[in-house]
């Protein structure tokens, strides 16, 4: 811990803050002592635990550290360990955190609540849900962790961040799973055997996919989504690696009351979501080396599905309830920021 | 509005990577294996940086007393080289590292 500096009013700390780097553009509360070891305190955990060094810079995210960067974030004491537990999943080597954040790619760590907790926080997770949907949790627990990156991690952009055009999300990306999901909440799905918990995945912002000239049955519905998955220029198509799709809480039921349950999902997407390899690849331009052996690279017409697995298709479920649509948010590809899921107390 | 009391570094101590360095040979007297670890095996585009190698092998055969290279890529440019593969360099004098693009 340490005196970085002073400021004798609150609007005098929101100039320096940024004077010093300290921030992205966005006003920040100051990290005050009293913020701080509240934070520190309501998780239970000595502020001195030390979750990893923060690339690219390798800054100590220690409890206090990470208790600082959500304290200028604004969260609150019951929001801190979500946090927390999101930090610990992206220092898990498979997500690559330190590719995700200086990548030319514009993905970021999207953050995933899901269970109980969701409505204990008080989570948005219907109308505008990836763009915070109003809610406090959402927002500060996503900017919380983009503040980390930035202050610890040193993800500035031009050096050493090289993305290219930028992501909506490097402000704060956080998102709810719907309490009114047919399904299992994502993070058992995936083998969390927790009532909440939460699920980082690197990822683009979601492509909106509404259902124009498809009828109701599931399989077409998919259909549409699956083209979504598929563009030419999308990591996924070329690398494979994972993806996420969001369906609205009536798509999903509709899609249950259908028998379809997530697997199905995952598998007919698997199947649908696939492009020609004679259409991926230029004249002269040799077929990718990480696409496994199984994919006929001799043949052009071979269809290649944008993941190796179905199980590499994330299926998430949040947003209004209202007419029918879906998203697609595209991973990193085959180069890193893949789901990793905790659980959480609650 | 006005407030009082100490702030807290949200930026963290660096940490310093202890990890071993590489032997150094500190000399360049022959005969010499030198090693390439390339990123990106057939780049669809940007630098290929498996051709700047080969010159570099060249000017490393001319200049100095290289009789032996080892050549890696790997199969993913974003990360870091197998144990496997980073063991193939280890009778190599030097490494020359692709650049990611």
């Amino acid at each position: 811990m340490s005196l970085i500096t002073t400021a004798d009013t609150v609007e005098e700390w929101v100039e320096l803050a940024h004077a010093e780097g300290l921030t992205d553009g966005l006003p920040v509360y100051p990290p005050t002592r009293a913020a701080v070891d509240a934070l520190v305190e309501a998780s239970g955990r000595d502020p001195s635990q030390l979750l990893g060094a923060i690339p690219p810079r390798g800054g100590a995210a220690t409890v206090e550290v990470v208790a600082a960067n959500a304290a200028m974030a604004g969260c609150r004491s019951e929001q801190f360990e979500v946090v927390l537990t999101a930090v610990e999943a992206m220092l898990e080597d498979r997500f690559n955190l330190r590719g995700v954040v200086t990548t030319t790619h514009p993905c970021w760590p999207l953050v995933i609540v899901s269970g109980p907790i969701v409505e204990q926080l008080e989570m948005a997770h219907t109308e505008s849900v990836f763009s915070g949907g109003g809610a406090h949790a959402n927002a500060a627990i996503g900017r919380a962790v983009k503040l980390l990156l930035w202050n610890a991690g040193g993800a500035t952009p031009g050096e050493p961040v090289k993305e290219v055009f930028g992501h909506p999300g490097r402000y704060a990306f956080c998102v709810a799973e719907s309490p009114a999901s047919p399904w299992p909440a994502l993070h058992q799905a995936r083998g969390i055997d927790a009532a909440s918990g939460i699920t980082v995945f690197a990822c683009e912002s979601p492509t909106s996919v509404a259902m124009w000239g498809a009828d109701d049955t599931p399989v077409n519905r998919l259909a549409q989504l699956s083209d979504a998955m598929a563009i030419k220029g999308c990591n996924n198509t070329h690398t494979m690696g994972e993806t996420l799709v969001v369906l609205t809480p009536n798509e999903a039921r509709h899609m249950a009351e259908n028998g379809y349950d997530r697997a199905t999902v995952q598998e007919q997407l698997w199947q649908q979501a696939r492009r020609r390899i004679g259409d991926l690849l230029s004249p002269g331009v040799p077929p990718y080396a990480w696409w496994p052996d199984w994919v006929d690279t001799s043949d052009p017409d071979t269809l290649v599905p944008v993941t190796e697995r179905p199980e590499d298709i994330h299926v998430m479920v949040t947003g209004a309830e209202s007419i029918p649509w879906m998203a697609v948010c595209a991973g990193w590809g085959n180069l890193g920021g893949y789901a990793v899921s905790r659980a959480l107390d609650g | 509005m006005k407030f009082v009391g100490e702030l807290v570094d949200p930026r963290g101590q660096v940490v310093i990577n202890d990890g071993a360095l590489a032997s150094r040979r500190g000399h360049t007297q022959g005969p010499l294996t030198i090693g390439f670890l390339v990123n990106e095996y057939n780049p669809s585009s940007g630098p290929d940086f498996t051709r700047y190698t080969e010159v570099l092998e060249q000017e490393f055969r001319h200049r100095l007393d290289v009789t032996a290279v080892v050549r890696q890529h790997k199969p993913v440019l974003s990360r870091p080289a197998g144990d496997e593969m980073l063991a193939s360099f280890r009778a190599c004098a030097g490494v020359v590292n692709g650049l990611a693009k």
